[in-house]
């Protein structure tokens, strides 16, 4: 429950940035793309997995109009990793800004830039390159057999945290943890399951594909202009590829046309740097879509087994979840994808037995990355498909079961100290969850009384109703941190100055929210400049459902710091105690009798008439728990039996994420992420020949949802109070796309009695399941 | 595309005469919409032909007469007895792309996914072409390969001809796609018209799922003459399904595109069925 009223938080106001970019107003990074710019192209690999056996540059480098062109003969060889994450990073250095060996289709042979797009495609063209080609490896499997292809097989390729690595064996990352004895708890269990999962390949497909440029200024400075999630990792990340010292670069983050993870890579800027520094001119590269489908980041497509055991009365005995995913190309993210695949599913219901394997695997395909869910989106789908099937094993109502099982406040659960992101985690009691609120809530929108077992239905057309729990964290304990900014101007109006950052999502507007109501000001009275490495304080950036939650405490607190400044000044222009005074409507007011001043006054005073100061300061913020939001997920579906085509028909998402502070965003949050999570569900999927060459990296192939294809649907914010979070929040962005993929699964089962256990659910695997019985033969896809 | 000029003539022999003139090097664009998806750089002037008054839909001695440029859109919003492409235009992707494409530059260039050569082959349209000479020929001739096969340089699609639904006959479209957005997987039509409550004329059409829209002329046989039905239905599209080489598109199976198709046959079938008996 919220337990305050607010007079700025916890309103649906107008997004600060929203008239400028409702008026189409320069805002990214195109738009501020210079005349003079050279355009960047590169020429990628065709081969999945290949040895460069010579290259020559020399008709590209002769052509006109071209300025540079770079690859492994021109550049530092320094290994790093492309994942924007905290120092030092849990992903593998096993990146090149260019290699001679070719790990995927798409890998990058050689850059032009040129003064067109068009001289540098002709550039890119004229490169000659011969090619050892070797055998690739296409699937999970086939990475992890004895005497597979090596695909890191460099001497450079290691871990810089103590985390098991084995390259030579395609092993990206490893983590292993036993609370408990599975096999006690599963022997101990009335009834057990044991059944395979695979979640497949998807991209973020932001509107905005990555798009970088920069320019040296005259200090020799590098400028780098970007579509990041994470300007100080990109600053880090640039200097370390270049080797060059972090001073020389500045990163800007203008708007973002969205991320979901995929921009919290460094994909581009290495690239924008060098060409920059090599040609002294402007430089710009913005991929094509085929690119960002192929070269950016995807979701780890995962292959996952799930041991479940309960007893008759619903007790669950026994949790064993192994988790091994395909890393793709590159180990980015891949260590802290699969541990959140067990650390964000595993509390959520209670059992003393419980073992988590996970691993992440090299093939020769595109890379994963960070994406929204993060690991959860994939462990969600196995342990919720499975909660229902092991409900059905033991005769009881799923929905009774999950109730019966879930983590409730003032639980605490082994896993949180077990399991962190790359190292161990940390300890935490749950201070707010109203899950059970959200089950109840949602389970009377999407009608659950009336739903009857499959076996009851008839006819072609079929409805079914499926549900999904969930949680997620927010933000990374004792690893992340926040900071900002805060400077009051003449007219009583605020700098806000933060390395936190916007990706399309409001931040912007919410951290500017939480000032006001800290300042007791209101929102057209701050000014948000973020993100800029030269003028912001360093935030770790937007990932793991940080921003509201870590970054909100920074501003609370500076806000906080900020204000008590105000009314000292205020005391001193009122000849009282500051202790007589508070802040009220932008004014410092005596608590008792009459005199105040308004925040104009004040800063006027400060800045030019006694004691003359600047009012205002800066705060870090690191935090110690991540208090998960809850979400409880219905669906329902109609299955025409005939074709096996799923229609959702409505889709009802009930989120606890604590005090929504701007509730319109945190809806269209939860929308968006469960409009994507459907998507992904039913039709998003990579298709590859067998020689890994991506066929679909377009979006008329590859099917994504639009709004007229919006389903009925339903959230509903159940706010608690998350004593930790700024003003009881914690975080929303994420969990919203875990549910679509169990919650349908689930759905169908009821419709018409087909259990999917891999993804998408397109009409042809639902029509063969239907052929067979209800279930086809488990295979690994892509 | 590579366009070198843009020609925007005002009368249709202005039009030819450039077009002859120009040879290869020029190219007749109606709503231009095709060029999304054509890779040829080879350098173009293109001729507009959407100012000849060539637009518009009349009702000529119970014949719609639908001037090739036409745009979807007023196929979708035109209204009146018997009229039946709407129901097409409708599912024609999104309303950007309608307010643009014709029904001649439909027609002109088959792709898989086109929705209005399906309906005209079912609907038993007429293509007239206009060249030195002008000449008619009917949806099956002129859809049985890409049809602009059929013309000559300076020669222009200028109407399509469709009957008018009348009593006791009915018409269905339909197609299978993941998204609203998407291309069609298998898209089917089916005209029918009963006597005495027995099939008196049926046509039924397959696109997306074979490699040219076409006719399914086994299936028609089998439903001559025969008293309409569900189970007929489905006897006769199992009768006639192999005449055609079906093709799975976007990720599904041949196998499954031929399923996907006997079951849409089966509903469009019954749809028009419905429409006939006036339900
Ligand atoms: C993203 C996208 C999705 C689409 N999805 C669908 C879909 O689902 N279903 C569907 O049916 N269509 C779809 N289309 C439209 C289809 O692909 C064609 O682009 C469209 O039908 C062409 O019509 P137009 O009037 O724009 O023709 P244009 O692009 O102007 O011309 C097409 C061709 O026909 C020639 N031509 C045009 N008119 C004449 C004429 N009168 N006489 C002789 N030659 C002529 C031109 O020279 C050119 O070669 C889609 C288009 C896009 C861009």
């Amino acid at each position: 429950m919220s337990k305050r009223n607010f007079n700025v938080v916890n309103k649906p106001l107008r997004k600060i940035d929203a008239m400028s970019l409702a008026l189409g107003k320069p805002s990214y990074v195109g738009d501020f793309k210079p005349a003079d710019a050279l355009i960047i192209k590169m020429l990628t690999s065709p081969h999945a997995h290949a040895r460069i056996t010579s290259i020559d540059i020399s008709g590209a480098e002769t052509m006109p109009g071209v300025h540079a062109v770079l690859y492994y003969g021109n550049v530092p060889r320094i290994a790093h990793t492309t994942a924007g994450q905290g120092y030092p990073e849990p992903s593998p250095y096993d990146t090149f800004m260019f290699d001679s060996k070719m790990r995927f289709v798409g890998d990058r042979v050689a850059a032009v830039a040129a003064e067109t797009t068009k001289i540098a495609e002709a550039a890119l063209k004229a490169i000659k390159v011969e090619y050892e080609v070797l055998q690739p490896v296409l699937r999970i499997q086939d990475a992890m057999k004895d005497g597979a292809p090596v695909i890191h097989d460099e001497p450079e390729a290691r871990a810089v945290i103590p985390v098991p690595y084995e390259p030579k064996k395609n092993m990206a990352a490893k983590v292993d943890m036993e609370i408990g004895d599975l096999e006690k708890g599963l022997a101990e269990a009335d009834e057990t399951i044991d059944f395979q999962y695979y979640n497949h390949y998807a991209q973020h497909c932001p509107i905005e594909p990555h798009v970088s440029m920069a320019w040296v200024d005259r200090e020799d400075r590098i400028i780098i202009t970007t579509s990041t999630q994470v300007p100080f990792h990109c600053r880090r990340i640039v200097a370390q590829t270049l080797d060059i010292p972090v001073r020389q670069i500045r990163v800007i983050k203008p708007r973002i046309g969205g991320g979901f993870g995929a921009k919290q890579e460094i994909v581009l800027e290495d690239v924008v740097a060098m060409m920059a520094l090599r040609t002294k001119r402007p430089v710009y590269w913005e991929y094509t879509r085929a690119e960002e489908f192929i070269s950016s980041r995807t979701r780890h497509p995962m292959l996952m087994r799930l041991r479940l055991g309960a007893k008759k009365d619903g007790t669950i005995t026994a949790m064993g979840l192994d988790c091994t995913s395909n890393t793709g190309w590159n180990g980015s993210q891949g260590l802290t994808v699969v541990c959140n695949s067990g650390s964000k599913m595993l509390p959520l219901y209670r059992c003393d037995n419980i073992h988590f394997l996970g691993m992440a695997v090299y093939t020769n395909l595109p890379a994963g990355g960070a994406y929204r869910g993060y690991g959860a989106t994939q462990s969600a789908f196995a342990f919720e498909s499975a909660m229902d099937e092991l409900a059905d094993k033991i005769g009881m109502d799923p929905l009774q079961f999950r109730a019966m099982n879930h983590i409730k406040s003032g639980d605490t659960s082994p896993v949180f100290r077990a399991l962190g992101e790359g190292r161990e985690g940390v300890d935490q009691a749950i201070t707010s969850c109203e899950l059970a609120r959200c089950i109840k809530a949602g389970a009377k929108e999407i009608g659950w009384k009336k739903r009857k077992p499959h076996t009851s239905k008839k006819g072609r057309y079929r409805r079914g109703i499926g549900m999904a729990c969930l949680m997620q964290g927010s933000a990374i304990p004792e690893i992340d941190m926040g900071a900002a900014t805060l400077k009051m101007n003449e007219d009583g109006s605020f700098n806000l100055l933060m390395g936190a950052t916007d990706l399309g999502t409001g931040s912007d507007t919410v951290l500017a929210q939480i000032t006001a109501e800290q300042l007791g000001t209101t929102l057209d009275k701050i000014i948000v400049y973020s993100s800029d490495t030269d003028m912001t304080p360093f935030d770790v950036g937007a990932y793991a459902s940080s921003t509201t939650y870590l970054s909100g405490q920074a501003v609370q607190n500076v806000a906080l710091k900020v204000s008590k400044q105000i009314l000292k000044v205020g005391a001193d222009m009122l000849d009282c105690k500051a202790s007589e005074l508070k802040i009220k409507d932008s004014k410092v007011v005596r608590k008792q009798g009459d005199g105040e001043v308004t925040f104009s006054e004040i800063a006027l005073y400060s800045m030019y008439s006694a004691n003359q100061f600047q009012i205002g300061d800066i705060s870090s913020k690191i935090v110690h728990h991540s208090p998960p939001p809850f979400a409880a997920h219905f669906v329902e579906v109609e299955v025409d039996t005939y074709t096996g085509h799923v229609r959702v028909v409505k889709y009802v998402a009930a989120a606890d994420c604590g005090t929504p502070i701007h509730p319109r965003l945190a809806e269209g949050q939860v929308e968006g992420a469960v409009m994507n999570g459907i998507c992904y569900a039913l039709t998003e999927e990579y298709l590859f020949n067998d020689k890994g060459r991506m066929l679909n990296a377009n979006f008329g192939d590859y099917k994504l949802y639009t709004l007229s294809d919006l389903p009925e649907m339903k959230t509903i914010l159940v706010p608690s109070y998350e004593k930790t979070g700024p003003y009881g929040a914690k975080s929303v962005a994420e969990i919203g796309i875990n549910g679509p993929l169990p919650a349908i699964a689930n759905a169908i089962h009821n419709a018409c009695g087909v259990r999917l256990r891999t993804g998408p659910f397109t009409a042809e695997k639902v029509w063969r399941a239907l052929q067979a019985g209800g279930e086809i033969p488990f295979e690994e896809g892509h | 595309m590579n366009y070198i000029d843009f020609k925007s003539p005002t009368q249709l022999d202005e039009a030819r005469t450039l077009l002859k003139e120009l040879g290869e090097s020029a190219m007749p664009v109606a709503g231009s919409t095709l060029h999304v998806f054509l890779r040829d750089e080879s350098p173009k002037v293109a001729v507009d032909i959407a100012r000849l008054g060539l637009s518009g839909i009349r009702l000529v001695d119970g014949i719609f007469h639908i001037g090739a440029t036409t745009t979807v859109t007023a196929l979708h919003e035109h209204d009146q007895p018997g009229w039946v492409l709407d129901r097409v235009a409708s599912e024609f992707v999104t309303q950007p792309i309608r307010n643009m494409a014709t029904i001649g530059g439909s027609s002109v260039r088959v792709f898989p996914w086109s929705d209005l050569p399906v309906a005209l082959l079912a609907l038993n349209a007429a293509m007239v072409i206009t060249g030195d000479e002008e000449r008619t020929l009917d949806a099956e001739t002129f859809f049985a390969s890409q049809p602009f096969h059929h013309f000559a340089l300076g020669d222009l699609l200028t109407s399509v001809r469709v009957p008018a639904l009348t009593a006791g006959q009915g018409f269905a479209y339909l197609k299978d796609r993941r998204t609203s957005t998407d291309f069609s997987r298998c898209t089917v039509a089916a005209w029918l018209s009963l006597e005495d409550g027995k099939i008196a004329g049926v046509r039924v059409a397959v696109g997306a799922a074979v490699p040219m829209p076409c006719r399914m002329p086994d299936v028609e046989q089998a439903l001559m003459g025969a008293r309409p039905g569900p189970k007929k239905f489905e006897e006769a599209v199992q009768a006639g399904l192999d005449t055609a080489r079906w093709k799975g598109l976007h990720g599904i199976s041949d196998e499954y595109a031929r399923h996907l198709a006997s079951i849409l046959i089966v509903d469009v079938l019954n749809r028009a069925h419905q429409e006939a008996k006036g339900e």
